[in-house]
């Protein structure tokens, strides 16, 4: 179990928009990570931290390859890697079963293999015969739990979690939230986003703290958490006196 | 980030062709299930296109000969599948946005679903067509031959659908081209006209066009049962291999630049 599942090397990522009056020829680039160096060691759970718009989502794509480096090297030794909010692929018209195969199989599993897990899917989600009417008629926590379900039960090497622990009604939810923490807590590898220290120290045993694209410390949680809390607050405490002596912080107030 | 090869190991090959059908399957499932006439729509749609072109061209025009509904059917069968292989694969990946933005899937499988789609829908069209002309009274002696142009026709309208889905995210402009080239291609490939009533010296420009040679390859081989044109057949053809190729590079080159602009 040695080893990392992905390696990031000093990797950048730009994001370009065309620009230009009339023939928008010129383009505006805006790099969202810049020399980020990092390893997801297999089996560990790494916490990502950081303010709006520094990164994080990013690092979530570049990690799972839905995103290419514009600069630096990504090794990954890991096959299947996938976020666990998987509902942005359905098609409303489709069962529940369908849309669960094919997300299986957009997870990598073979058709087979995706069908194999349905029943899974079925008693994990609690759908029952719910899973055999087309998508649109789910209410919003249905189809987040039929989304989650499926991701669960493919099982990828990589689960990447972007702040979703409360998906569905109360009692889906506790649930959720045990499996989730059992899987994270697991020697799966996760990298869970989230804005809540709370959840990051109660199940990451690593934590980056990303700021303007850039890594602003690594290392064990408790260190990092308490390094970014104290520099949340110093921020806000920026922000609160400048807006009570009228100066205004744009800056700071930008998401 | 290792290049892009065309030669990818089986395993990936075999998952990416299994993701692309079960897309096809779902798209036409899902189709069904959102109109009250459900699968009817396949067939009544194109006979509703085909008996506006009839109605206008063969009586208010005047246009029609004796043969001309045959004529005339087979023209539109042939245009309206190179019709929707490109108009759909041109706009598969951008279509398929979620997905894009979540996964680190081949997107080879959005225009690949988007053509097996359309070749589904016209083969079904294309049987109905050829029971009509058998019922019309043409031989099906010399059928055989339709095999080898209707592969050069996919080919050629894979290469293109490949393509156009590779690059229309990156250069949205091209699909506004697009739709003009199409309602320029319908009224210069011959589909309610002979390429022999085109005036002598434009008939080498009018061939010039690949869909012009094919639905005249199309209506050879199934009015007359004859040898359509080989050289121009065969041309076509290793265009549209080429144009797959190129297509394939393309969007394997891009892989990792389609979740920047497909939003």
């Amino acid at each position: 179990m040695s080893g990392f599942a992905v390696r990031l090397d000093g990797v950048g990522l730009r994001y370009s928009r065309p620009t230009g009056r009339f023939i928008r020829t010129r383009s505006i680039e805006h790099w969202a990570l810049k020399d980020v160096s990092l390893d997801l060691m297999r089996g560990e759970s790494l916490g990502v931290v950081g303010g709006n718009g520094t990164g994080k989502s990013t690092l979530l794509k570049v990690i799972a390859g839905i995103l290419r480096q514009d600069g630096g090297r990504v090794v990954r030794t890991a096959k299947r890697i996938g976020f666990l909010s998987l509902q942005a692929g359905f098609i409303p018209h489709l069962s529940g079963v369908d849309n669960a195969v094919l997300g299986g199989m957009l997870l990598g599993l073979s058709a087979r293999e995706a069908r194999e897990r349905v029943d899974e899917i079925a008693a994990f989600s609690e759908l029952g015969s719910k899973l055999y009417d087309p998508l649109f008629t789910y209410s919003a926590g249905m189809r987040a739990r039929l989304g989650l379900s499926t991701a669960l039960a493919a099982r990828p090497d990589v689960l990447l979690i972007d702040e979703l622990l409360a998906v569905g009604d109360a009692p889906f939810r506790a649930k959720c939230a045990g499996t989730v923490k059992s899987v994270i807590r697991s020697d799966a590898t996760v990298v869970l986003v989230s804005h809540n220290h709370e959840t990051i120290r109660e199940l990451c045993d690593r934590v980056v703290w990303l700021d303007g694209g850039r890594v602003q410390m690594v290392g064990g949680a408790d260190a990092v958490l308490q390094a970014h809390a104290k520099s949340v607050v110093e921020k806000r405490d920026r922000v609160m006196r400048s807006s009570v002596t009228g100066e205004g912080n744009s800056e700071a107030c930008g998401s | 980030m290792s290049s892009p090869t065309i030669l990818e190991p089986p395993s990936v090959l075999t998952r990416a062709a299994e993701i692309a059908l079960f897309r096809a399957y779902a798209e036409l499932k899902a189709e069904g299930q959102k109109t009250y006439l459900s699968y009817a729509w396949w067939l009544l749609e194109p006979v509703l296109h085909m008996s506006i072109y009839y109605v206008v061209i063969g009586k208010f025009l005047a246009r029609g000969t004796e043969d001309f509904v045959p004529f005339l059917l087979v023209g539109l069968v042939v245009w309206r599948w190179f019709n929707t292989s490109v108009v759909s694969g041109a706009s598969a990946i951008t279509a398929a946005k979620g997905i894009v933005q979540n996964v680190g899937v081949d997107k080879t499988v959005f225009p690949a679903a988007a053509l097996m789609v359309a070749l589904f829908k016209f083969a079904l069209v294309f049987l109905i067509l050829c029971v009509f002309l058998l019922g019309y009274g043409y031989s099906p002696s010399g059928w055989y031959l339709l095999l080898p142009v209707l592969a050069v026709q996919f080919l050629f309208q894979a290469g293109l659908a490949l393509i156009l889905a590779g690059a229309v995210p990156f250069l949205p402009d091209i699909k506004i081209v697009l739709e003009n080239a199409i309602k320029a291609l319908f009224f210069l490939s011959g589909i309610f006209y002979a390429g022999s009533s085109v005036p002598e010296a434009y008939q080498p420009y009018f061939y010039m066009n690949p869909i012009a040679s094919l639905i005249e390859a199309h209506r050879t081989v199934l009015l007359t049962g004859s040898l359509p044109h080989v050289g121009r057949l065969a041309i076509i053809g290793a265009f549209g291999l080429v144009m797959i190729l190129a297509g394939s590079w393309i969007i394997r080159y891009k892989r990792g630049d389609f979740a920047k602009v497909v939003v």
